[in-house]
């Protein structure tokens, strides 16, 4: 097992990407901390423990700082540690500049990079506090590296999440504390699963692998990049794209 | 050039066919961070190995639909005879290499190319990191 007593927060773990690495993780012996705001989490938590293994399930809002702090506080009390981060939670809430509202641009920053920015920054301060370093995995996207018409606060806030993944991991390494960011491109989970047709086959054939990705192939991304697989990398971005970005 | 960029060429050229064939495959294509960034003396291992990344990405775009993989490496300087012999050609030793590195040391051999070898990385082609 890969991660046998580490304990781990997964931001977003309620559903999508987010539940398929909490159910790995928690596989590969992981304490795992599920952070959402949807109830579902707590569901997932029970099934897990019903499994055998160890869980908890926080309600957090990422953009609320006190939230963020409370989610680390909880999971020290309850595990003694914290080993990894995985900043998941993200929305996509899209729509040309021109007709895309401030309030709009605002959730989707907020969510999408201050949400990362706030849970790395009390992840860190734990870490560092333990003196045990650890691993942080951010939740990139293709659109950390390419635009796409109509994607503008999403490639906007997901190209911070590129530059704040490289500037901790430059900061933070000497401290045996290791910050990467995992870069999907288009994957199958509920965040397009409501598209209608026509919309996820523009999807599918935009990935030379010609289909979707699986919520799973970008989990075990992220537990390489969280394992000790992974010990000489810092401040880089893993693709999970199908060829996407390749074009 | 001969080494770096005919051989991976070669190696490719008679790979594909058999996983395209087979309908599965993963290729690892060995290039380095010098194929991503210029560094004072690499001219010519710096170009093989940019050639190498820009290659490995047409044989992803080529073969993505015939389930075979395509990926490149970038490594800094890892553990290996091959870092021996550049820390004496640039004339700086294993502790000053080490040193150069956030970590603090060289990498070491492998781990990366398993994860990239199996099926673990089945959505990943033609890129890792850009």
């Amino acid at each position: 097992m890969r991660l046998e007593n580490k304990v781990a927060i997964i931001t977003g773990g309620a559903s999508g990407i987010g539940e398929a690495t909490a159910r790995l993780f928690a596989q590969e012996g992981a304490k795992v901390v599920i952070a959402d705001l949807a109830d579902r989490g707590q569901e997932i938590s029970h099934d897990l423990i019903q499994q055998g293994y160890e869980s908890l399930f926080v309600k957090a809002d990422v953009t609320n700082e006190e939230h963020t702090k409370n989610m680390i506080e909880q999971t020290v009390r309850q595990f003694g540690q914290l080993d990894i981060m995985f900043a998941n939670a993200g929305i996509a809430n899209e729509a040309n500049i021109h007709e895309m509202s401030y309030e709009q641009w605002k959730k989707t920053m907020d969510i999408n990079l201050s949400g990362v920015y706030l849970s790395d920054k009390y992840a860190i301060e734990q870490m560092r506090k333990q003196g045990t370093g650890g691993a942080i995995v951010n939740s990139g996207s293709i659109h950390s590296f390419v635009g796409k018409d109509g994607v503008t606060a999403y490639a906007a806030a997901k190209g911070g999440v590129k530059l704040l993944t490289q500037t901790l991991g430059i900061t933070y390494s000497k401290e045996g504390i290791r910050v990467n960011a995992v870069c999907p491109g288009y994957i199958d989970t509920p965040l397009i699963a409501d598209s209608p047709k026509e919309v996820k086959e523009h999807l599918v054939n935009l990935h030379p692998m010609g289909r979707l990705g699986r919520a799973d192939e970008v989990a075990k991304a992220v537990l390489f990049l969280a394992s000790e697989d992974a010990s000489f990398i810092a401040g880089t971005t893993l693709l999970v794209d199908g060829g996407y970005t390749a074009q | 050039m001969s080494i770096n960029v005919t051989g991976v060429f070669l190696g490719m050229k008679h790979d594909v066919p058999i996983m395209a064939e087979q309908k599965n495959g993963s290729i690892i294509n060995a290039s380095s961070e010098a194929g991503i960034i210029g560094t004072p003396g690499h001219v010519l291992y710096g170009a093989s190995k940019g050639a190498v990344r820009i290659m490995t990405k047409d044989g992803a775009m080529e073969y993505a639909q015939a389930d075979v993989r395509v990926i490149s490496i970038h490594p800094g300087y890892i553990e290996t005879a091959m870092a021996d012999y550049a820390s004496e050609q640039i004339g700086r030793s294993k502790e000053e290499l080490d040193k150069t590195y956030l970590l603090g040391r060289m990498g070491k051999p492998a781990k990366m190319v398993l994860f990239l070898a199996c099926d673990d990385s089945s959505f990943s082609t033609g890129a890792v990191s850009n």
